[in-house]
Order: structure tokens, then sequence, then C-alpha cells
């Protein structure tokens, strides 16, 4: 982070160094352009002010008496030793006496050989203009070297010739005038046969080299333009033609250095360097301040979250003050304690029974294995206990699941209130299922707690005014006695548990014959007595009743078997189908099924009871490759139609296996059977499978539909399964409808049917004929101990 | 030397012509010349000589009494007059009406000489033996000038500030007539003319003349009336 802002800074430095380095060489430029073009001016106004005072001077020496007489004299030699001498007095270079008639009458001069002879032509003109208007000046070349000529006359007094005196341009005039603009002056002289000549220039001998080999490619009346652009590089360049005619030219070239004007702001740059490292320092000087103040604490919280993050709740955050970080750190502090709180929370939820609040199978499993370990060490006992309660589903079927749940919370308080040491544990496992953990207590000892609680349990409770009668079977396995491990030592328990349930005792120790008398020869009795059930008519099938909610009115019913068992009274299908399912005597309980309701409804068709029936079936007889042809069968012998039945299938049949179960239902619907997927909801069968079943309806389990009225995430799922029936034009059937809260709700999110206790309960056929002809209003008698197949 | 006589002639010909005319016009001819410069304008101070072709012809020359001593005045630091035709061998005297020196001079071939500085009238007039024009300065004011024109001919006139010029008492014959003028441009004979001249009869002529640019200096500024 500090090297980044120290990058950003050193980045807009550099840039700031740039733009104001290029503003500087712009500005420079433009300010040397107008220092040349200021020189110019000031060169030029400088030549003619020279020229001015030369033709003073020149004036005064011609009207000098003397001089006048000795060019009047005639005499050659006089006139030019005259001419020598008056000129040398103004440090002429060359001095020329041109008469009236324009001939040049003498020449003289410091170099004998000099002569501008050369420049004849354009002396002349000079001396017209200065017939014309007194006098003339002007650049000349003589011999090649460039002269500032001035012309004046002789007057005597009326003019008697002219005086022609010319002025070197030499190195010391280029340097009086360089001091006076600031420029760097050079003269050229440009010759048609010789080229260029550089006469005089203050510039070094590199430079001169320089402008040399550049104004030899430029012709002498294309200079202006040219050497502006050519002679770039280091100067700024502006070139004056001084005089120009075929043969000759003469150029003044005005220079200014760049690099001596830029030198003027190498303070300035100097400057901004040293500003740029100054704050580079004070930056990082700050930054790291900066870090003291900000990284440091910020470093310290992101280690108090990693150690939140690793379960650490029990240390807060680091002290902090009242900037912003303190409050972040108070923040964090809330979150902590918060995250602590729920964590509490979860983990309650995750080991105990929300309904009575004991512990769950979870946790009554930790303290198992955790009074094992310590029992293994101190060579101690450890008995476990598994208590059902009796007839419970009854209560929970007769008297409603809330009835029911307020006894299961009075039995686990009895429970929890009976148990004397505190290191005994008494945990609800599921259902009416409750286990009791006793640390340090053998078998025999275990029995007397048994039969102690057993005795709380049996006190009568009394629960939303109903008086009720609990008891319980209690089965009980010590370690290391009966088993040395702890799920052995619960399934030891669950034996004995059910060996006493069967046998109808109060408490039943583990024995070893117990789970042999389980596993064979009960299931082999069970098998035995449903076939028998058969042949005895022993099965009675119930007809629970389904409203129609769009339409109103109930023409649909459910078939639901019961076993009016000889011996136990009427058994509900939980009772023996799950043991029918493990062996073959499913399949008769389930043509028994089909045959009477296929039968019943033929009779009631007969009857002008034009009733339509559900019949569940077996995932066992759904995948029998017999069941089309004998259910073509059975149609036949009863006379009955196809349409008048539609066959629940459960969502696990589906995952079993899907392929096959999807070719047979699709027969079924072929037939003209209906479909229904039973239970939606309660498995995970997939969107996509259901969509290639070809179901017509399906049912809402009861455990959304129960709570619908109550709980916002059944009323959601509720909702989402009627939308999603209806996307999928499949009609909705709600299950385990028990009141008229619920039943309206229903209505309004457009369910198509409803099911439940509160619409009718399971009724014998006769029963049911009766409820079905009596008016509507008078329906809903108190629900008798019937359950459904899919309870 | 001839110069008293030749110093009779007429000092100032153009106010004689008017009152000279009526009177001798019986017994001479005359010449009426107009001279212009470039631009058509009447040209004072031109010198109109005319030369009889025959030597016989100079029976009609003026009269001249020696009396009248020729002069060129310096007042107020100016030669006066401007120009002066003489004809050769006349002489003629430079008297200084200033109250202060002057320093007249000529460098001129036709005759160069040098008065240095003197006040009053100087010692001896100045006799023009030579035909030609003869420039005269004055070593000490610059711009002070004056010409002395010496024919070779006792017929010449100055035109006036009208531009013209009458000679008179021309003896019948033939005459080439030139002009000639301070800032003349080119040669003067290029401008002669040649014309005959009867006693009774007056002959016009003009010319029109090409001038160079006036050369003159200005004068030097007086002390205290700088500006005015």
């Amino acid at each position: 982070m500090i090297v980044f802002v120290a990058l950003l800074l050193v980045a807009s430095q550099v840039l700031v160094f740039l733009a104001i380095d290029r503003a500087v060489s712009s500005n420079t430029l433009v300010s040397v352009r107008e220092e040349i073009a200021v020189g110019e001016r000031i060169f030029h106004r400088l030549l003619r002010e020279r020229s001015e005072q030369l033709i003073t001077a020149a004036r005064l020496l011609t009207s000098d008496f003397a001089f006048r007489q000795a060019i009047a004299s005639g005499d050659q030699g006089t006139i030019a030793s005259a001419l020598n001498n008056h000129g040398s007095r103004i440090g002429a270079e060359k001095m020329v006496l041109v008469g009236p008639d324009g001939r040049i009458m003498a020449t003289a001069g410091p170099t004998p050989s000099a002569s501008v002879s050369t420049s004849a032509t354009s002396v002349a003109e000079l001396v017209a203009e200065a017939a014309r208007s007194g006098s003339a000046s002007g650049i000349k070349l003589s011999d090649g070297e460039p002269c500032q000529v001035v012309v004046v006359p002789v007057l005597a007094p009326a003019p008697i010739g002219w005086v022609v005196l010319g002025f070197s341009i030499d190195a010391r005039l280029a340097e009086e005038l360089s001091a006076l603009t600031s420029l760097d002056i050079s003269f050229a002289g440009w010759q048609r046969d010789r080229g260029w000549a550089l006469a005089a220039s203050t510039l070094d001998s590199d430079r001169r080299d320089q402008l040399r080999r550049t104004l030899a490619g430029v012709a002498p009346d294309d200079t202006t333009g040219k050497l502006a652009t050519t002679v770039a590089g280091d100067h700024v360049t502006s070139a004056s033609v001084l005089s120009i005619d075929d043969d000759h030219a003469v150029l003044a070239i005005l220079q200014r250095s760049m690099t001596e004007a830029l030198a003027r702001f190498g303070s300035l740059r100097e400057i901004l360097l040293w500003l740029g490292a100054i704050s580079l320092g004070a930056t990082i000087v700050g930054s790291l301040l900066i870090a003291r103040s900000i990284s440091r604490p910020v470093n310290r919280l992101v280690a108090f979250a990693q150690r939140l993050e690793g379960g650490d709740y029990e240390h807060g955050p680091p002290p902090g003050g009242n900037d912003e970080l303190g409050q972040l750190a108070t923040a964090f502090n809330s979150m902590r304690l918060a995250i602590s709180a729920r964590e509490q929370q979860i983990k309650a939820m995750a080991y105990h029974d929300s309904l009575t609040g004991l512990p769950n199978r979870v946790l009554f499993n930790d303290r198992l294995r955790q009074s094992i370990g310590v029992a293994q060490r101190l060579d101690h006992p450890v008995s476990v206990m598994l208590i059902d309660l009796n007839r419970f589903k009854e209560v929970n079927d007769t008297l409603g699941h809330y009835v029911g749940d307020l006894l299961l919370q009075e039995v686990a308080a009895r429970l929890r209130g009976a148990l004397a040491r505190a290191s005994d544990t008494a945990a609800r496992l599921g259902g009416d299922e409750f286990a009791v953990l006793l640390p340090a207590v053998g078998a025999a000892k275990a029995q007397e707690v048994a039969q102690r609680l057993r005795q709380a349990l049996m006190q009568p409770v009394e629960i939303e005014g109903h008086l009720l009668d609990v008891d319980g079977s209690f089965g009980v396995a010590s370690f290391p006695e009966h088993a040395d491990e702890p799920n052995l030592l619960m399934s030891r328990a669950d034996a004995a548990m059910y060996v006493c349930k069967r046998r109808r005792l109060s408490c039943v120790v583990f024995e070893d014959g117990h789970e042999a008398e389980l596993d064979g020869s009960e299931t082999l009795a069970l098998s035995t007595e449903l076939r028998q059930a058969v042949e005895r008519s022993e099965f009675r099938l119930y007809y629970q009743p389904r409203v129609d909610l769009s339409r109103g009115g109930t023409m649909h019913a459910e078939a639901l078997i019961r076993w009016q068992h000889p011996q136990r009274g009427l058994l509900l299908p939980s009772e023996f189908i799950p043991f029918a399912e493990r062996t073959d005597g499913i399949h008769a309980v389930t043509l028994w099924v089909i045959a009477e309701a296929f039968a019943q409804v033929a009779r009631w068709r007969r009857q002008g009871l034009p009733m339509s029936l559900s019949i569940n079936m077996s995932v066992r007889d759904l995948l029998s490759e017999e069941l089309v042809p004998e259910l073509l069968q059975l149609l036949q012998t009863h006379d009955a139609a196809a349409h008048w039945f539609v066959f629940e299938i459960t969502e696990s049949a589906i995952m079993d296996d899907p392929e096959r179960t999807r070719k047979i239902a699709s027969q079924l619907k072929n037939l003209g059977f209906g479909l229904s997927l039973d239970d939606f909801g309660s498995g995970c069968s997939s969107l996509a499978q259901i969509k290639r079943l070809p179901v017509s309806e399906i049912k809402i389990d009861q455990s959304f539909v129960a709570k619908v009225t109550t709980e916002r995430d059944d009323l959601a799922i509720v909702r989402s399964v009627i939308d999603l029936a209806h996307n999928m034009n499949l009609e909705v059937v709600a299950e385990g409808v028990e009141s008229q809260q619920a039943l309206d709700l229903l209505q309004r999110l457009c369910c198509d049917h409803a099911q439940g206790y509160h619409v009718g309960i399971p009724m014998p056929a006769e029963e049911f004929e009766q409820w079905i002809r009596r008016p509507r209003t008078a329906r809903g008698e108190v629900a008798m101990a019937h359950k459904g197949f899919d309870a | 030397m001839q110069a008293p006589t030749s110093a009779s002639t007429l000092r100032l010909p153009a106010l004689m012509s008017a009152c000279l005319l009526a009177a001798f016009t019986a017994s001479a001819g005359e010449l009426r010349a107009l001279v212009r410069d470039a631009d058509g304008k009447p040209l004072a101070d031109a010198v109109i000589v005319a030369v009889a072709d025959a030597p016989g012809q100079r029976a009609g020359r003026p009269a001249a009494p020696g009396t009248d001593t020729i002069i060129i005045d310096q007042v107020n630091k100016e030669f006066i007059p401007y120009v002066l035709p003489v004809e050769v061998g006349t002489s003629v005297s430079f008297p200084n009406r200033d109250n202060i020196r002057h320093h007249v001079y000529s460098f001129s071939d036709a005759k160069r000489f040098e008065l240095p500085l003197y006040i009053g009238d100087p010692a001896a007039p100045v006799l023009f033996d030579k035909p030609g024009t003869v420039i005269l300065g004055c070593n000490i004011h610059d711009w002070m000038i004056a010409y002395v024109y010496v024919a070779n001919s006792p017929y010449y006139a100055k035109t006036d500030a009208s531009g013209t010029a009458t000679l008179t008492r021309l003896p019948s014959g033939h005459y080439r007539v030139r002009v000639w003028h301070p800032r003349l441009a080119g040669g003067e004979d290029e401008t002669t003319e040649s014309l005959d001249v009867t006693d009774e009869g007056v002959v016009e002529a003009s010319w029109q003349i090409s001038l160079t640019p006036d050369f003159r200096i200005p004068r030097a500024p007086v002390p205290g009336q700088a500006g005015y």
C-alpha cells in the first residue's frame, strides 16, 4: 500500500516535472523566438544607426575644406592620399572617389590591393541613390568580404564627386551587435562563383562549421525560410538578407541557443527535483506513520478475525481508540458475541430435541461413547435403557399431534425428574422412543431404575382435558456385560425393548436369544399370519374422503388397509406393511386391496355412487411384471373401469428404478388408470424425473400441510408446489388437512383437492356411504383411532 | 584685358527688357525665351545664351558703360543673386554685407579662386576669364551657393520667376541658342536650338528641360531661433 502510494506520488511528480519541463521548453522556444524577433529588430536598427553614423562621419569628412581642395585638385595621387588619410580618420577600410559622371576617379584603403571594382555596379547604384537623396548606405560584398558602404557627395558646394567609404563587417562588429542583441550573429557573403563564405561570427568553431554546412545547401534568395528550419537543433535561427543581386549576397544570421535559454530554467528544474525528493520522503515518512496508526491495528483486527474463524470466541478484539478502527473493533466484538451466542444455539439445536429439550440421539451417542471410554478405564459398567411409549400413536392419531407433542413433553419432564444423578442422561431418540444412559450402573441396578422410571411414567396425565394413561416398554443392556461397544450396546437394548413390547412386559434386560427372536421367528410368524389373514378375511378396507376444492363435493376417496388381528386388534398399515414388504406377503396384500377396491367401487357405481378411488401401490408391486395382467384380470372380474382408479406411487419408488417405473407407469396410464405422486416433498425426486412420469396429480406430503397455517416456510413450500404442479398441468392433493383454517388457506392457494381428518377420517365402506350421503355441514365427527396407510 | 568694357554689360537683363523693348525694337532683333521644367512649370534662374554663327554679327553687341561693377552680394548668409550670367572677361566683386566673415571659394575649372575670411568689400574683384560654370561656395556656411555662368557670347539673359528671358538687340543673323540651369540634367549643348533673328522681328523660343534633384544643403539653424 505504502509502496503503491509512493509509486503514485513518484509517477505524479514525474508527470508534473515533465509537464513543467515541456512547458518551460515550449515557453522557452516561444520566448527565444520573441528574443530573436526583438533582436532582429534591434540588429537592423543598429545597422541603420551605424550607417547614419558613418554617413555623418563621412559628411564631416567630405566637408573638410582641405579634403575638398584636394579632391578638387584633380591630381590622382593627391586625391588618393586625401581619401586614404581622411577615410582612415573614421576607420574606413576602403575608399573610392566617384566623379559626378559616375566614373571612379580614385581608390584608396589600408589594403592596397583592395578594390571595390568587383562590386562597381552595386556601388554605382548607391551613388545613384546618393545623387537622389544626398547620401546612401548599404551592405555590399567587396573582395568577398561584406562591407557596410556609405556614399556621400563632395560638395563644393555643388557635388563635385562622391566619396564611397567601405567599413568592413568584422568580428568586432558582430561581437558588438551580439552584446546588444543577446543573439549569436554571423555574417555570410555569397558570390556566384565561390558560394558562401562566413565572414564574421560570434559562434564557436563547431557551430560555425555547422552553419557553413547548412549554408552550403541554401540558395541566397531562399535563406530566410530555409535557415529557420535547417539550422534547428539547438539553435533558433533567423536569417536576414542584407543585400542581394545576381552575383552577390550578404546574409546576417541571428541565432539563439536553446541550451543557453534553457539554462535559465536550470535552477527551476533543480528546485522541482528537490521538491519531488522532499515530498517523496515526506510521503514515505507519512506512510510509515499511517502504517503505525492504521495498518497495525488493522493487522491486529485481522488476527482477531482469524481467531474468530478458528472458533475462538473467548478473547475480545484488541483494544481500539475512539476512531473508526476503534468502532470497527467494537463492531467486531459485537459480532463475536452474536456469533458465539448463535453457535451455542446451533449447538443446542444440534444436540437437543427441540420439542422436549432433552438431548437428541447424537448427543446421547456422544455421551454413551464417553461413558464407555471412562468405564473402560475405570472398569465400570454402563447401562443404557430404551423406552418406547405404548400406544402413543393412538393418542397422536386420535387426539392430534398437538396432544401427542404435549404428552411427549410430559414424558420427558417425568424422565428427567425421575433420574436421581446428574450423570444420568435421558434423551429422546425420535418419535416416542426415549433412552436413558446410566454410567457406572450395572444391569441389575438399571432394572431398578427402570422400575422407578416406569412408576413415574405411569402416573395418569391430563392434557387438554384428556386423562391419559401412559406406559412404556423398557429394554436394558449393559456394558460390558452385553456389548463392549456403543452401537452394539444400543442395538441390544433395542432388541430387549422390542421383546419387552411384544411380551407386554414392563422391563426386559437383554438376553442372547432376543435378537434371534426378533429377526427370525417373529418375521416368520408374521408372514404366516399375513397369508392367513387373506384367507381368513382379516383385512378391512377403509375409505378416507377427499374433497374437491375447486368444484366442491366428495366423489373420491383413498383406500386404506386395516388388519383386524384376532389377537392384537385392529392394526394400522405401519404395523404390518413394512414386515410384509420385507417378505413376499406384500403382493398378496396388494392384490387383496386392489380386488376389494375394484369390487367396492363397482358396487358403489351400481348403487349410483360415482366414486373413484386412490390405491397405494408399493414399489415392489409396481415393479412386478405380473401387475398389468393381474389388473386387467381384476377389472374384468369385478366389471370395473380403469379410469375409476388412481394408483399412488411414492417418490422413493421412482428413485429406485426410474426407467422401469416410468415404463410401467406408462402402461398403467395407457390402461386408463390415473397416477398420483404420493408424499411429494418428502423425498428428493428430481423434477426432471417427475416430468417424464405420466402422473396426473401430486400429493403434498402431510408434513408440510400440517403446519401450513403456522409455518411460513411450509406455506411457501405448499404454495410453490401448487404453482409448480399447475404449471406442469398436474392437480394437487393436500394430505393431512386438520383444520378449517388449513382448508381455507389451501383453497385460497388454489389447491385442487384436500384430504385429512378435518375433511373426513378413514371409514369402513358402510360408514363411508352414510357419511357421504349426509349433508356436507353435518360431516366432521370426532376422529376415531384410525390412521391412513400413508401415515 | 578687356574687363572695363565688358563690365558695362547689362546687369539685370530681366529688368531692362521691358523698357528697352520699345526703344530698340527697330534697330535690332529680339529673342523671347520661355523655360519650363519637365513638369511644365516656369523655371527661374535659367540662363539663355545665344551664340552668333558669324563673327560679323557682333555689330549689335550691347554697349555697356564700365561704370557699374558687377557684384554678387553676401546677404544674410546667402549669395545674391543665386545665378549670375556674365560674359567671358567680366570681373565680379563679392562684397560681404553681413557682419560676419565669409570665405568665398570656387573649385570650378572655369575659375578657381578663394577669398579667405573677410568682411566688407574684398580687395579686388574676380575676373572670370574662361567660359563655363563657376560654382561659388562659402567655406564657413555650407549652404551658401551661387553660380556664375561665364558665357562665351555677349547675348544672354536669365529667366525670371515667370520662366521668361528676353535677349534684345540681337543683330539679325543666325544663332545657336542654348539653355543652362544649375540643376540642368544632361549637357548644356543638348539644349541648343538654331534660330534666325531679324532686325525687326521678335523670335520666340521655349525649352522644357529636365532637372537634377535640388542639392542645396539646408541652412544651419540660427541659435536661439530653433523651431522658428
